[in-house]
């Protein structure tokens, strides 16, 4: 017996490790979103080394597209004047409406959904793999960032924070097949659940065929549950399927972010519904 | 245990690039610690190569990973996986280090769709999968000749007898 096992020595601990990484597994599936002490110590040798080593090459990175930003200039400068011009024009009508708005939620004394970031960070990482839609940034708790909370990019909703360490946390995207974003299409108003797909997608599932939902149609975050703040935009719908016999309808959404290109991101307080999630 | 340290710290600084690389080119990314993984399998037939998968899939886990224990298990099999293939062919020919690479990852995404299928299923999962493996297949196949060089010459820098290391790898210790 003894001898089996010492010439069978890799296999045995290949074996043990193997079981060792399923109990793992199993044990994660509960508490997917939770960092243990190992995960921490990684995460806090990792961010600084990263950071360090890749400094080069962002730097790079950035004097090539100031090169490539200076070839097409002039006529970016034209597009951006006359785009300019536009905005001053909605700039003025927001100005009216925003005031508006402000008056009207007094006599209603309702509260203001306007919140401050409570930091802004760097994308130090992403996942490399498609079934798990991650990323780093370079704030962490002591930046005043907790798990549960929200990460945004000026387009919209980037995703919620999984786990946090002094410099460091890891944001789960909404394109992740884990993400739940409660939602509101905001043509009809029609609350529905958007859920990540992988890849570089989310998708509205459970969608009754009678539901007005159009492609082009905007979606934003509703606010319900406490998980994320109300109106921020997950994305437009980029197609819409209905089955031939099916009650249900399924729609492919295009997010509001560039996932793949995003650099920075804000992390926005609130997040108390996600943190009854993770629990 | 030295090797192993060193190569820990091999592939800590994988990781890293991987993760520049991720972030600077958008078409699809290779895998370069599967690739040291695969190396450690074909090269090196000790105590060191399962230890060593594991403790960088559970790094992987903590970094990118969402169900911990994951990357730990796909890396360990993937090792032994490689081991196996290691003593049945000849794997000093680039065009095979190439193939065994690509078919690696072919089977590790295969284990991985089956610990996802069992144990969390999704909607969609095998083409989700298959859109990240056939690209990374091709990354990994084509950066697999380069970075096992690379692992070959940090494995003759560290050796402290040469002959130590082509007489295990003829088979005769």
């Amino acid at each position: 017996m003894f001898q089996f096992f010492t010439q069978h020595r890799v296999l045995m601990l290949v074996l043990l490790l193997v079981l060792i990484g399923l109990h793992l597994l199993s044990g994660g599936l509960r508490h997917k979103t939770q960092l243990n002490f190992f995960d921490k110590v990684i995460l806090v040798v990792y961010t600084p080394i990263y950071k360090i080593l890749s400094w080069p090459f962002a730097k790079s990175a950035l004097l090539i597209s100031k090169y490539l930003y200076l070839v097409d200039l002039k006529e970016s400068n034209a597009r951006l004047r006359l785009q300019n011009r536009e905005l001053k024009g909605l700039i003025t009508d927001g100005d009216e409406l925003r005031a508006e708005n402000e008056r009207l939620k007094t006599l209603l004394q309702l509260k203001s959904n306007e919140q401050q970031p409570v930091a802004f960070a760097r994308v130090i990482g992403r996942s490399n793999n498609a079934e798990f839609r991650t990323m780093l940034i370079d704030a962490g708790t002591m930046d005043g960032v907790q798990v549960g909370m929200s990460a945004v990019a000026p387009e919209g909703l980037v995703g919620f924070i999984a786990g946090a360490v002094p410099n460091a946390a890891k944001v789960v995207l909404i394109t992740d097949a884990s993400a739940r974003i409660d939602a509101i299409i905001q043509r009809t108003r029609t609350r529905a659940m958007v859920f990540g797909r992988g890849a570089d997608a989310c998708a509205l599932e459970y969608l009754e065929s009678g539901v007005d939902v159009a492609e082009g149609d905007r979606l934003i975050t509703s606010g319900l549950g406490g998980v994320f703040p109300k109106g921020l935009p997950i994305g437009v719908i980029a197609g819409v399927t209905r089955g031939d016999y099916g009650v249900l309808q399924e729609t492919d959404i295009q997010p509001a972010v560039d996932l793949d290109a995003l650099e920075e991101v804000a992390v926005l307080p609130g997040g108390h519904g996600m943190m009854e999630l993770l629990r | 245990m030295k090797k192993f340290f060193l190569f820990l710290a091999v592939g800590f600084l994988l990781i890293i690039a991987q993760s520049i690389w991720r972030m600077s080119i958008p078409f699809g990314s290779p895998d370069f610690l599967f690739i040291l993984i695969v190396y450690s399998g074909i090269y090196r037939n000790r105590l060191i190569g399962p230890l060593l998968a594991f403790v960088l899939g559970i790094c992987i886990d903590a970094l990118y990973g969402l169900q911990p224990g994951m990357f730990a298990v796909i890396y360990t099999a993937s090792f032994f996986l490689s081991r196996l293939s290691g003593r049945r062919f000849y794997m000093r020919s680039y065009p095979f280090q190439l193939l065994i690479v690509v078919a690696m990852t072919a089977l590790a995404k295969l284990l991985q769709f089956v610990i996802l299928r069992t144990l969390d299923p999704q909607p969609d999962l095998a083409a989700l999968i298959w859109d990240s493996t056939w690209r990374q297949m091709i990354w990994n196949g084509v950066l697999a000749i380069p970075i096992v060089s690379l692992l070959e010459r940090i494995d003759l820098w560290t050796e402290d007898d040469y002959s130590d290391r082509f007489m295990g790898r003829i088979g005769v210790f």
